[in-house]
Formats: structure tokens, sequence, C-alpha cells
């Protein structure tokens, strides 16, 4: 008995293995059969009927979607019009893409057309002899992208070519797509956020400065201490607890003067075209950042949950509309909707004018250069077919097509204008996966040009998001009570008098990799201004701060930061010659 | 024998069925909040103050997980892979430590050292890579059970139970004819049972965990794990919401969160894995205290 059972077991166990065996080996021959190209002769006899099949990697899209052959109305739309079927094969970000790219890359496992994810893989990819020199193939099918964008061919050629020793032939191995500018008309990127309603109850109290809004949040905590919930509000709440948790106090009160941060440690002014330093300098952002969240910690306006909160828990309390003040639409605009979903639209966030006289403010980022990087593999066996895609994609129809989906489909041409259809509005509106669905900006970050390019054929922006009549539609009920109160439009409007709004990242561009000892520097900067900048917002008295203020600044010129800051000045004085 | 226990005896039994309970409920409690957590209505489990009971009831998490495109197959492709995955780990694992057992075998040291060096030393992720697609195991299911048929920690643990059975036994099975094959397969691997059954949990939790491979070396839907399809849904909701505000999908209906969905995924991933663990349990304790012995 005892025999028969020990048989059964070892049966069972061979059976198993058996199984495992040969289904594995089926999946795998499926798989590899799905893969298998057709051969070549059979290639050619039906080449004017079968479209020929690209593969592609992309960045990832805002929604994502598995990878493969996709069957939406904007795809289909690509294959009629090029005899192109493409196999797609977007970025998954829950681990290290670099890695993953650049395994792929020393295995020559790659894609007919492939994204470069980083700037650093640039000369790793010239290196490995990786990309079809673009220089040919643009005279015969990328006239669009010449006539286009020839700022990016020369960008690129100039800048993207050299190998890992630096040496380069003066070929285009790269094209940018997306890029430009994406400005949105209805509302800065980046602006002090407020609860309109609450201001408006208040008598619309003076508002010209940062500080001039902390007393005012004091009095909003009053005016509404409890939320909906009955929980506790706050002035303003951060997520220090999570790796970009110092974002907010950083980022916005440079934009505010049109500068950036550069590291932990230096400001870039985007119109005077100069490195200073953030850290060692008492009056840059960076010190009327963190001055601003110590005063609001020391009224009470900031929430004490905002030292270990991270961003999952900072969506959440701003959904439940338990803060006041937000610095972006993403920030602030899950408590938009549940004011909107609990019956109360005249409640909400409008985004106020800019916290200064300045003639600056950075209103938007340009990326002339193109913001995704790619290039045609050398493996591919269709380099030319590769090629009209990408000049298909910088063309105006290209672009078009990726961001507004199909003429006829989804948006009609009246009286030599575009108009997108209501049932397109409708179900963005409404439905979480159209985009998926119907292809309309399904693809956003390979469509060839940037959401503010104007369309030549229509003399409008080629989103058609951003056309103004669809703007207007666009607009909540506070958002138009805001601009309304402001005798504006557009909140977007309030920034119109600013001189300079425009960021043109392309400047700094060529600028060297740091030198290690540069790099050991910005190490121990980095961890000292991390540790540190968050103790300094809890710091309880004006004296004290200013005490601890002069110790941070000597402690980080004892660091090197001015070194750092010097170099970075010396560097873009040797490269202003080699500009474009 | 006298078993009536005296006062201070008492007392330190009853403190320590208390301080053991307390343990017990601390183990479980986290459980028990990401349960209820999950159950929860969303938004109403955002606003925080859940303790002992969920807020509202809404399986709205897991429809909406349920709903997602793949999600049948994934699952299948991950069950697929911890229950074959594991079965040729036992079988190729045991084998191997059996064939390593035998004084008979040359080279049977350097075989176990450098076996077991690769706990130790990685070569990293490109000659990983180049390796698994030279085999031709990219974009192919074997890659999920094939580069885990011998695991040096169980080799260990395998080896040195087999170490420690009565040689006589086999002895024995040879004067009656036995071969090499036939006594593993007839004496050894039945009497190994409860070491198996300790490296057959850690081999299934770990396949049924494992997502990395699937991520660089398995593009394919087709051979999408369920736990990779769940971190990309994740990280997807994240960004949805951050990008709710900047774009024309300003879609008013959010039914979940990304905390709800976190919770709902770990209830998902988690659940099949205790489902297992009370079939393998009776094996744990002994299997790893024998296997230790000479570990």
């Amino acid at each position: 008995m005892a025999k028969i059972k020990k048989r059964g077991w070892i049966l069972f166990l061979s059976l198993i293995v058996l199984l495992g065996t040969s289904l594995a080996s089926g999946c795998a021959k499926r798989e590899k059969k799905a893969a298998e190209p057709m051969p070549t002769a059979a290639k050619e006899e039906v080449k004017m009927e079968q479209p020929i099949v690209l593969t592609m990697s992309t960045p990832q899209f805002e929604k994502s979607f598995q990878a493969g052959f996709q069957e939406d109305p904007v795809m289909k739309e690509i294959e009629k019009r090029l005899n192109i079927k493409l196999n797609i094969i977007p970025a998954n970000a829950v681990s290290d893409i670099n890695a993953k790219f650049a395994a792929e890359l020393a295995s020559g496992e790659l894609p007919d057309i492939a994204w470069a994810p980083s700037a650093d893989l640039y000369n790793k990819i010239i290196s490995a002899h990786a990309a079809v020199p673009m220089d040919e193939l643009l005279e015969k099918y990328g006239q669009d992208i010449l006539k286009r964008t020839p700022y990016r061919v020369e960008y690129s050629r100039k800048f993207l070519g050299k190998d890992v020793d630096g040496n380069s032939d003066g070929k285009m191995y790269f094209l940018g797509l997306r890029g430009d500018s994406e400005a949105d008309p209805l509302q800065v990127q980046v602006g002090p956020y407020l609860r309109y309603d609450l201001w408006e109850k208040l008598g619309f109290p003076k508002l010209e400065t940062m500080d001039d809004y902390l007393p005012v949040l004091a009095e909003m905590m009053k005016l509404e201490p409890k939320n909906a919930d009955g929980k506790k509000t706050y002035g303003v709440t951060g997520w220090f607890g999570d790796v970009w948790g110092d974002w907010a106090i950083n980022a916005p009160f440079g934009m505010f003067e049109g500068k950036a941060q550069i590291g932990t440690w230096g400001s870039w002014d985007m119109v005077k075209k100069q490195y200073t330093s953030s850290l060692t300098d008492p009056d840059s952002f960076f010190w009327k950042g963190v001055a601003w969240f110590n005063k609001a910690n020391q009224m009470g306006v900031l929430d004490p949950d905002s030292f270990t909160m991270k961003w999952d828990n900072y969506l959440e309390k701003a959904a439940a509309n338990r803060v006041f003040l937000g610095w972006a639409p993403w920030n602030i605009d899950g408590g938009n909707q549940t004011f909107e979903k609990n019956g109360t639209p005249e409640k909400g966030f409008f985004q106020m004018p800019a916290p200064n006289d300045l003639d600056q403010y950075m209103v938007s980022f340009e990326q002339p250069q193109g913001a995704q990087m790619m290039f045609i593999s050398k493996k591919s066996k269709h380099p030319e077919k590769a090629m009209e895609l990408l000049n298909f994609l910088i063309s105006d129809e290209g672009t078009e097509l990726i961001l507004n989906g199909v003429k006829g489909v989804h948006w009609d041409e009246v009286d030599g204008k575009p108009q997108v259809k209501q049932e397109v509005l409708d179900g963005l509106k409404n439905d979480p996966d159209y985009r998926i669905k119907s292809g309309v900006y399904k693809y956003h970050n390979i469509a060839g040009r940037g959401n503010s390019v104007i369309n030549e054929k229509y003399n409008t922006p080629i989103y058609f998001m951003y056309l103004p009549d669809v703007v207007k539609t666009r607009l909540t009920t506070v958002q138009k009570a805001g601009s309304a109160h402001f005798g504006e439009v557009l909140p977007g409007d309030l920034y119109k008098d600013k001189k300079e709004t425009n960021f043109d990242t392309s400047y700094t561009t060529g600028m060297p990799s740091l030198t290690d000892g540069l790099k050991e520097i910005d190490t121990k900067l980095t961890n000292y201004v991390k540790t540190n900048q968050i103790k300094m917002i809890l710091i309880k008295t004006d004296k004290e701060f200013e005490a601890e203020k002069a110790k941070f600044i000597e402690e980080a010129k004892k660091l090197g930061a001015d070194e750092i800051v010097k170099w970075h000045q010396e560097e873009l004085v040797k490269l202003k010659g080699q500009s474009l | 024998m006298n078993l009536s226990r005296n006062l201070p005896q008492k007392l330190f039994d009853i403190g320590n069925h208390l301080f053991l309970m307390f343990l017990v409920l601390i183990c479980i409690y986290p459980f028990y909040y990401i349960f209820i957590y999950s159950i929860s209505i969303p938004t109403e489990a955002a606003k925080g103050g859940i303790y002992l009971v969920p807020k509202g009831f809404s399986l709205s998490n897991y429809l909406q997980l349920f709903k997602l495109n793949g999600i049948v197959h994934a699952f299948f492709i991950s069950a697929s892979r911890a229950v074959l995955g594991t079965a040729v780990t036992l079988f190729c694992t045991s084998m191997f430590a059996y064939a390593l057992t035998k004084s008979t075998l040359k080279y049977r040291k350097l075989m176990y050292r450098v076996t077991l060096s690769t706990m130790y030393i990685n070569a990293g992720l490109i000659p990983w890579y180049i390796t698994m697609k030279t085999l031709g195991l990219k974009d192919n299911f074997l890659l999920y059970i094939l580069p885990s048929a011998i695991i040096a920690f169980f080799l260990i643990l395998i080896k040195t139970y087999i170490e420690q059975l009565p040689s006589s036994l086999e002895e024995s099975a040879m004067m009656d004819g036995g071969g090499v094959f036939q006594i593993y397969i007839q004496i050894i691997l039945p009497l190994c049972v409860p070491v198996l059954g300790v490296v057959a949990i850690f081999s299934t939790v770990n396949q049924w965990n494992t997502w990395q491979d699937n991520f660089f070396l398995a593009g394919s839907p087709n051979l999408q794990t369920l736990q990779l399809l769940l971190l990309s849904y994740l990280t997807d909701q994240t960004s949805n919401l951050m990008a709710i505000g900047t774009n024309i999908s300003k879609v008013t209906v959010v039914e979940v969160t990304p905390s709800s969905i976190r919770m709902t995924i770990t209830m998902i991933v988690t659940l099949p894995i205790l489902f297992v663990y009370p079939l393998f349990q009776r094996f744990f304790t002994s299997g790893m205290l024998l296997g230790a012995v000479k570990g």
C-alpha cells in the first residue's frame, strides 16, 4: 500500500515537471512564432499590400497601456497614411529604465526606433555604433524635419553626436520629439493657487507678496477651521517626508522670480543667463522659500504633518480640502474635484497673480531642441521607413493627429478652423479610458512638437484644447469668478504683462559633466541641504532663524558651494562662443 | 508529580499569555488594517480615521483591479511560474544535492563551492541580461523557470538534510539491486519531504513575488506577471492624479485613491500565498531545524 502511495507521488511529481516543460516550451514557441520576421523573399512579394512592421520604444505616457500593436483610430490612421504597422513599447517606470536600456544596448536588442531615456546614454549609444546617421535619410524622407525644426537638426549635430571620448563626426544621430513649449493658456504651471471663495469672504485682502499670504491663510483657518468631514484645516501643507519633498520650498519661489534651481546649490536666472549660489546668497529664492515656510510654521499656518507626509498623503489631504494654498494645478485639483462632486462648485482654488512685480516670471519651459530623443537602430531593416515615421510625427499633420485624433472622427474643419467634436470633449471629461480607446492624446509623448506650437495651416495652437473657444469651456465656476474679479478672460491672462516668461532650456546645453571633485562636493552639499533645510523650518523664533541661517551659509561655503557655482560660471563663459 | 501551580507561576502564565496575545495582535493588525482599508469607500478612507472597522463598504478597489486589461492572464502566468518553478526547483536542486553527497562523484566539492559562490557574487544586470538572451530565454516563459532550477541556499538545506539520513538505508536498497536514480526517487525523496516542504514555501513565495525578470526580459503582454501588472497600475494611478489638472482629461469621477489601490494590491498578492502556507506549514519548523543542524 505504502509502495503504491510512493509510486503515485513520484508519478505526480514527474507529471508536473513534464507538464511544466511542455507548457513552457509551448509558450516559448508561440512567442517565438509571433516575433519571427517574415522571410525576405515573401516580404518583397507582398511589399505593396502588407504594411511594414516597425518596432518603437517610447517614453511613458500619461495613461499607460500594454506594449504591442494598437488598434485605436489614431494608430489605424498612421497605418493608412504611411503603410507602417507600429509595434509600440512604452517605457514602464516601475523600475530603472536606464539600466534596462543599457542592457538592451549592450546586447544589441534595440527596436527600429529607440528612445534614449537619459542624456547620460547618448555618448554610449554613439560609441556602441548603435545608431544610424540620419543625414542622408533626412534629405530623402525628412523634409518636414528640415523645414519645421532646423534648430533640432543643428543642435543634434553639434551637441548630441559625441562619443564617450568627446569625439564627433558632425553627423546627426538623434532627433528630439515633443519639446517646444507646453504652456497652457488657461493657467500658469506654477503659482499661488488659493481658496478663492474664502478669499472673497474675507473681502479680498491685499496679496502682493508671499508674506501677505500668511496672515490671510491664518484668517482662512479661522473662517473654516474644519473641512466638510470635521477634520482640521491648515493654510499650507507639504510632503517633506518624500524624496522630492523640498520641491515646494525651492521650485515655486524660484519660478516666481524667473529662476531655476540647479542641483541643490545653484540658481539660474533665465533672463540674465547667470548662475548664482542659492545657498550662500542670503537673498536667494532658496532662502526666501525656507524663510516663508519657517514663518508659516511659527504662525501655525503650516500643517505639522508636512514633515512626515509623503506625496500620496499630500494628495489625499488636498483632495479632502484640508489645505488652502497650493503651488500648481496638480497640487490642488483633487480638492477642486471634491467640491464639484459635493455639489459646491462655487468653492475651489484659483491661480492668483504673481506674488511680485518683477518683469520676469517662469511661465513656460521652452525646449526648442526637443525633449524625447529618438534614434534609428543600426539593426533596423527599414531605416527609411523609420525616418518617414519620424518625419510624419514632426510634421504639423502628424503632431495634430497624435494630439487631437483623426480629422473627421474626432475633430472637423469648420470655416477654415479646427473644431473639436463635443463627443470627444465629453468622452475626455467623463471616461477615464477614453484616451486609450480613441487614441486622442494617447501617444502625446511621441508627438513631434509641443502643445503650444502654432499650426501653420490654421494659425492656431497645434493642440486644439488650447484653442481660445475650447479653453473657455474648460473654465470652472471659480475660475470664471476669479477671472471676472480681475477683469480678465482666463486666469492665465493675469501673467500676460510679464515681459519675460520663457525659460529656454537649450541655453546651457553642452555644459560638461561635473568633475569627480565637484561631484563629491555636490553629494556633500545635497546631503547637508536635504537634512538641514527642514530643520530650519522648525526653528521657533526669527532671531534664532537668522543665527542658524548664518551657520548654514558658513557650512555650505566650507563644503564648497561657491566653488561649484564658480566652475559653472566659468564653463558658461567658455560655452558662449559655441552656442547655436 | 504535583501539577498544581502556585500564584507566581499562574501570574507568569497570565503575563505570558497576554504578551503572546499582544505579539499576535501586532502581527495580525497591520494585515487586518490593510483589509478593512481595501474594502472601505476609497474617498472616505483617504480622510483617515480607520482603526477597527471599515469606513463604509465598497468593492470598487477590487472591481477596478479586476477590470484591468489582461489581469486574468497575468494571474495565470504568475500562478504557473509559482507552481512549475517550484516543482522544477525542488526536483533539480534535490537531485543535485543528492548527487553532491555521493563521494564517488568527481569534483563534487568544486561544484558545491562554485554553486555556493552564486550567493555572494553577482555579475550585475548587463551580464545577466546577455546570458539570458543568449540562452534564448528573452520573451520566453522558461525565463521564469530555468534560472531558478538550482538555488544555492536551497541546495545547502537539502544537502545537509540528506547527509544526516542513515547511510544503511541506501546500502540495503543497493543490496536489493536499486540503482542510484531509483534510490533517489524511491528512498531519498520521500524521506526529504520535510525539507522539501520548507523549500517549496520559500520558492513559491519567491516565484509569486518576483517581477524584475519580467520587467527586464519579457516585454510581451502574453508573459506579463500579475505583480508587474499591478505595480504598473499603481504607478499609473499616482501619475494620473498628478496629471488630472494639467490637461483636458478632467475626469471628475475618481473612484479610487493611490492608497486604497495599494492596500487592495497588497491583499490580492498576499492572499494566494496565505492559502499555500498552511499546506506546507507542518513541514516548516521541523524542516528548517533539521536542515540547519549541520548547515
